[in-house]
């Protein structure tokens, strides 16, 4: 699904991702642990596209598809979903109509029929259930005075909704109190399927006792410098990452 | 401090409407045309106007000279242009061709008396738009000149049951046409009114139109405004409220239309409770100027006040919001909110923006503010990252910004015609 070559980024004008390879194959889920400033996020805004996270080598194949060639809308269009650490307050755009414009932009490009106002909301009633959120909020304007915990479960929501090939969680778990991470959790396993990718970046091992990965990758300093299954998280968490840069020097 | 203006908004003694309209054209012909040397001018010159209109509006204005009005006898309007189909949820529609009543084409609602100024005049035509100043030279020129518009009244206690709109369907003869409308609403009457100003062939003209509203105790009005003329016309609109006590003004601007549109907004909170809310939507592209003035007088105590004007500038076009709240020496307990917030989506894009309080008073709850920025990036990245295409991206932006003032239309058909238009001007970002 994702192969990722030798990716270099620059941020502000500083190297960030220093040459990381990956690869995730369809329909496993994966899972990248690292310190703070190891490059994780920089890695989730890289590949969807963000302005100002210059990429200066290496290659990105998206499902056969040189990904780094795609501006970010068609990114989306083409499979790919990143769950927000801090998702984005749109005061103004109303959720279901900002779900119906990107759910419809993305069937159309798969070449499917456009959904109706009827058709949307039956898919929209349906996906709230799923991911436990409630509707009165689901239909305020998007993440408009939401509290963390709400923001995240929109994010969620939204993947519910649009199907993706594959989805970066970027730290979906930060900010959430133990009931949300369930909740979270539940969605997203919900949503694992031998057709779809899942890429978890987090600080913490906690969220994968809930969405248990395939496999565990460390980023330092810019690149994955050792993979394992999942009880490589909780050997991270047990002993910090000093022993692997210690196995690194 | 001492205030410079108005302290009384009804101009001293003056018996009759022919006094005044002599004392209108003195005014007119010692101040001329405003110029940037006005402080309330300074980001508006009429230049272009004077240039397009060449022989119509005179350039210079001697002493003395006497100023031609526009023409008096109307070409007939094609009929293909003249659209008089009412807006749903009107209960009446009075059509104004290059500002002058056609009754014929009109439906006049129960209940509302009618007059049509280019026939006669009521004798308090003219006493309530300030001429006395040099801003308002163009409110003394058509006190002196003006030949048409209709004076609507309504009787107390008298609650028109839905909106009633005056449409004003300008040609493009390069004609330059003076009208005026009265409305004067007596105790506790209410009405909902909309007036529209379109040119139906997108030719030059001028339109310097004087609104009179007249509001007694308890009264109350709602009053939408649309400027939606050819982007090669000129529209300079000056509107004077005087409001007694307890009594509601509600204005909603749009300004899509004009090379040049100025509304001008002046409210005399004359007695206590009495209260106005102005709300207005710009929206500017090409090299259009679109200037919002207005000046809220709280001559009184307990009068409260609010607005909130939203511009969105495109390509070279201009924005100017200069709104002005005065709270006099006697005026206690008085609450204002005043915002202005602009988008600009281009970097040759500029807007003024100006809010000013003067307080002559302690006892005052006021605060004011302005903001001027682009589409905010984050928001933007957020949409087109769940696949929407950048282009619709950020036209969902643009309507969240917009619709805040647009909500407040509140006849959901024209409310749907602004969103309408607006769709269209974004059609191609």
């Amino acid at each position: 699904m994702l192969q990722i070559r030798n990716l270099k980024v620059k941020v502000g004008g500083k190297d960030i991702l220093r040459g990381l390879d990956l690869d995730i194959p369809t329909g496993e889920v994966h899972a990248i642990m690292g310190p703070n400033g190891s490059g994780k996020s920089t890695l989730s805004y890289a590949l969807a596209g963000r302005d100002g996270y210059d990429v200066t080598g290496g290659e990105v194949t998206f499902d056969g598809k040189n990904l780094l060639d795609m501006e970010t809308d068609e990114r989306a269009r083409e499979g790919v979903f990143l769950a927000f650490q801090y998702p984005v307050e749109v005061p103004g755009v109303s959720n279901k109509v900002f779900l119906k414009q990107a759910l419809n932009s993305i069937r159309k490009h798969r070449g499917e029929e456009e959904l109706d106002a009827v058709g949307f909301l039956k898919l929209f009633r349906a996906k709230l259930k799923t991911v436990k959120m409630d509707p009165t909020l689901a239909g305020r304007d998007v993440n408009h005075g939401f509290s963390g915990g709400e923001k995240k479960r929109n994010e969620i929501l939204q993947m519910a909704m649009l199907e993706p090939k594959l989805a970066i969680l970027d730290e979906t778990d930060s900010g959430l109190d133990i009931d949300a991470l369930k909740a979270v959790s539940a969605g997203v396993n919900a949503l694992r399927d031998p057709t779809r990718s899942i890429l978890m970046i987090t600080h913490y091992q906690r969220l994968l006792d809930y969405i248990v990965p395939d496999r565990v990758h460390v980023l330092l300093d810019g690149r994955i410098v050792k993979s394992g299954g999942k009880e490589l998280a909780l050997e991270l968490e047990a002993r910090g990452y000093d022993w692997i840069r210690a196995e690194q020097a | 401090m001492m205030l410079h203006i108005a302290k009384d908004p009804q101009p001293a003694a003056l018996a009759t409407l022919v006094e005044r309209r002599a004392v209108g054209q003195q005014r007119w012909l010692a101040a001329g045309l405003p110029t940037g040397r006005l402080e309330s001018w300074k980001h508006t010159s009429l230049r272009p106007m004077t240039r397009a209109m060449d022989g119509v509006v005179p350039r210079d204005v001697v002493p003395g000279d006497v100023v031609p009005s526009g023409e008096t006898t109307d070409a007939a309007m094609p009929a293909t242009q003249l659209d008089v189909t009412p807006l749903e949820g009107t209960v009446g529609t009075l059509v104004l061709i290059n500002g002058r009543l056609n009754l014929a084409l009109s439906v006049v609602p129960e209940g509302l008396s009618v007059v049509d100024l280019s026939l006669s005049t009521p004798d308090t035509v003219g006493t309530i738009a300030p001429i006395d100043r040099l801003e308002d030279a163009l409110s003394a020129r058509n006190l002196a000149d003006f030949d048409r518009g209709v004076a609507l009244l309504l009787d107390a206690n008298v609650v028109i049951a839905g909106p009633v709109e005056l449409r004003y369907l300008h040609d493009g003869a390069a004609r330059a046409t003076e009208s005026r409308s009265l409305i004067q609403l007596a105790h506790h009457a209410e009405l909902s009114l909309v007036e529209r100003h379109l040119s139906p062939d997108g030719g030059v003209h001028l339109c310097n139109h004087v609104v009179e509203v007249d509001l007694a105790a308890g009264a109350t009005l709602r009053h939408t405004q649309v400027q939606h003329q050819s982007e090669a016309a000129f529209h300079l609109a000056k509107v004077a409220v005087r409001q007694a006590r307890d009594s509601r003004y509600e204005a909603q601007v749009a300004q899509f239309g004009a090379a040049i549109g100025r509304s001008d907004i002046e409210v005399f909170l004359a007695e206590p409770g009495a209260s106005c809310q102005l709300d207005g939507f710009y929206h500017g592209h090409g090299a259009q100027h679109l200037d919002n003035h207005s000046a809220i007088h709280h001559l009184a105590g307990n009068t409260t006040s609010g607005e909130h004007y939203k511009g969105v500038l495109d390509d070279s076009a201009t924005g100017i919001f200069r709104g002005n709240v005065l709270i006099y020496p006697n005026a206690s307990g008085c609450a204002t909110v005043q915002l202005n917030r602009n988008l600009l989506l281009s970097d040759r894009a500029t807007v003024h923006t100006k809010p000013q309080l003067e307080i002559d008073n302690d006892d005052v709850t006021a605060s004011h503010g302005a903001t001027v920025g682009q589409l905010d990036d984050d928001a933007l990245f957020y949409l087109r990252s769940r696949g929407i295409p950048t282009e619709e991206a950020r036209r969902l932006l643009i309507f969240a910004f917009a619709g805040e003032i647009v909500a407040k239309v509140t006849l959901p058909a024209l409310q749907q015609q602004l969103r309408d238009e607006l769709t269209q001007r974004l059609a191609g970002l």
